[in-house]
């Protein structure tokens, strides 16, 4: 299975090196949009299909979190697990992200590492880059 | 003086750090004192504690941080990626710094300026300031590291 993957952060470096990151990790990415904050991502929502959202908070025009919050009031995409990568890592900040739906929280700076390994903590993706439920129909294939 | 001690010692680990873990760039404190700069970019945090990081630049350092982040060929690095990566630089080193001096509590960070060229003058490096600033260098060049606090025990000799 490969992953369809929104990377919502203003800084282009840095949806640069993410998306370096995940390219290199071996996590199955098909396509990857990136937006500039929180308004033009749901505005990629509205016309792709997204797998998994990867957001910064501190962004202009909308952040990550009234993002968030936009995500949980609809019901097409309260589903889509969002993984916050920010600055702000306090204890009240990462709280507050999960009461708005995250599913994970990585704090920058990060290495590589960090990065996959919240991803298979969120979507269930091992260190090969291979997906749980890929095995699964694999095992079943094998009876 | 104790404050100011502390200061310094959070200061150094949390731009360490960045430079480490995002610009793959090996930093030594320098005893240089205060030079020229090409970026000056700086970020501004309030809430429970309120100040500012500033960080100036070296051209030459700039364009190392967007190599080395980016993967790019130097011909390819332009003055707009020298300007994002070095805002993202200070604005990672002060999520950092005010997470080590406060982890519990929201401290809102505004997004970061950047100026350069004529533009590029560090304020505030002077008097008591001073002994807040960093003076750092790597092979690739020069930085320096400011960090101005309000009410952290700077004013009474704390």
């Amino acid at each position: 299975m490969s992953f369809n993957v929104l990377i919502v952060d203003d800084s282009l470096s840095m949806r640069a090196v993410i998306r370096k990151v995940l390219s290199m990790s071996g996590f199955h990415m098909d396509q990857c949009f990136d937006a500039g904050n929180g308004r033009e991502g749901l505005a990629v929502l509205e016309r792709e299909w997204v797998d998994v959202i990867l957001s910064d908070i501190n962004m202009p025009e909308m952040d990550g979190l009234e993002m968030l919050r936009k995500l949980k009031e609809n019901p097409v995409y309260q589903n889509i697990p969002v993984i916050v990568i920010s600055t702000e890592g306090s204890e009240d900040r990462v709280n507050e992200a999960f009461c708005n739906g995250a599913k994970g929280f990585m704090k920058k700076p990060f290495l590589p590492e960090d990065l996959k390994k919240i991803l298979h903590n969120v979507l269930g993706v091992d260190a090969d880059g291979s997906y749980e439920d890929d095995k699964k129909d694999s095992d079943d294939l094998d009876f | 003086m104790e404050a100011t001690k502390t200061i310094r010692k959070i200061l150094t680990t949390s731009t360490f750090d960045v430079f480490e873990k995002m610009f793959f760039i090996f930093l030594e404190v320098s005893n240089a004192g205060v030079r020229q700069y090409d970026l000056v970019t700086s970020v501004h945090f309030s809430g429970p504690l309120d100040g500012e990081i500033q960080l100036g630049l070296s051209d030459s350092l700039a364009q190392a941080m967007v190599e080395n982040m980016l993967s790019v060929n130097r011909s390819d690095v332009t003055q707009a990626m020298k300007e994002d990566c070095a805002k993202e630089a200070v604005n990672m080193i002060a999520g950092q710094f005010v997470r080590s001096l406060d982890s519990t509590k929201i401290i809102h960070l505004a997004l970061p300026v950047c100026f350069a060229g004529a533009l590029a003058v560090q304020q505030g490096i002077a008097g008591p300031d001073l002994e807040r600033c960093l003076s750092l260098e790597s092979e690739k060049g020069h930085l320096s590291v400011l960090a101005s606090l309000k009410d952290y025990g700077l004013n009474n000799g704390g």
